[in-house]
């Protein structure tokens, strides 16, 4: 399948509301509800009213364009939400106030977070599983140090937060 | 022998048939039905396909829609400079509009502008009307990209 095609002729907002796309507003243009709904997304993803919803998609850096289809995604109202390293070119104010909002995502919809990065196991998670060919998964917020050694066959000892939350127990 | 431009401008006009003229309705309803559809298999379209659009369907419509369009062109401007004729509006106009929607009238009046320069300059040169047209869209073409 092809990848976007990143020199065409669709702003920001164009590309947002291609998530509300379906069967049911076929031939029918764009409702309010779906205008709101994109904009709220991008909002959710910092490129707000005075953000680059008129400009072409092209124009926008790496970063921001991730943003752009994140926001694409959410405006799908989906139930269940896959991210796989969806922060990794967004700066960290960013990365943080995303954390944010997929806390406030998460009563409406499962979502599932899958990182490299340590640190981006953030305080919001309800469960944690450490994947290395097996699944090492406990039903906690917690990883066991037996887990982890098991699973990446190395030490870890701190991992900071805003708030002090230990995700690795004592040993 | 000599005949007077709006005559030229008449008789280019008589070639016109109620095919094109049904053609170029099926386009226009078919585009304003379904343009963000279009807009977003074009841009993208492993993503259209999550929300169950018959992505294959819009799909084919689109190559149809673009085949009917060459069908029209071919007999202004021939085979060859069909693909000038179709590209070159388009890709004047991307220069100076953001937006497909209104890209697509601002093609559209290129086109028209074209056609009307290219009556006049073939009338005036006496040149063959299918190529002129092509050079002139170029050269308008080349001029855009180099200034803006």
């Amino acid at each position: 399948m092809n990848r976007p095609d990143l020199n065409f002729p669709a702003t920001v907002l164009d590309v947002v509301l291609i998530g509300r796309l379906n069967r049911s507003n076929l031939t029918k243009p764009y409702s309010e509800a779906d205008k709101k709904a994109a904009l709220e997304a991008l909002k959710a993803m910092g490129l707000g009213l005075e953000g680059p919803k008129d400009e072409l998609i092209g124009k926008l850096s790496g970063g921001e364009r991730q943003r752009v289809f994140i926001a694409r995604a959410l405006a799908t109202e989906p139930k269940l939400l896959l991210l796989d390293e969806a922060t990794l070119s967004v700066d960290r104010r960013l990365d943080t106030r995303f954390r944010e909002f997929l806390n406030e995502l998460k009563n409406k919809m499962t979502i599932i977070v899958v990182t490299h990065d340590i640190s981006a196991l953030f305080k919001y998670v309800d469960k944690i599983a450490c994947l290395n060919r097996r699944l090492y998964y406990k039903e906690s917020k917690q990883i066991t140090q037996e887990m982890w050694m098991e699973a990446y066959q190395c030490h870890v000892d701190i991992i900071a937060h805003g708030l002090p939350h230990r995700v690795i127990e004592d040993y | 022998m000599s005949i007077s431009l709006p005559t030229v401008c008449l008789i280019e006009l008589s070639k016109t048939t109620d095919c094109d003229v049904t053609l170029d309705l099926i386009l226009v309803l078919t585009v304003g039905f379904l343009f963000k559809e279009l807009l977003a298999i074009s841009f993208d379209r492993e993503f259209a396909q999550t929300p169950k659009l018959p992505v294959n369907l819009i799909y084919y419509i689109l190559l149809t829609l673009v085949a009917f369009t060459i069908v029209m062109l071919i007999r202004v401007v021939g085979v060859i400079l069909v693909m000038a004729l179709l590209t070159i509006p388009a890709a004047v106009s991307v220069i100076f509009i953001k937006r497909l929607l209104h890209m697509m009238f601002g093609a559209a009046a290129l086109s028209l502008l074209f056609m009307l320069l290219w009556l006049w300059l073939s009338y005036v040169t006496n040149l063959p009307s299918g190529a002129t047209i092509v050079i002139l869209a170029a050269a308008v073409f080349f001029v855009t990209h180099a200034l803006w």
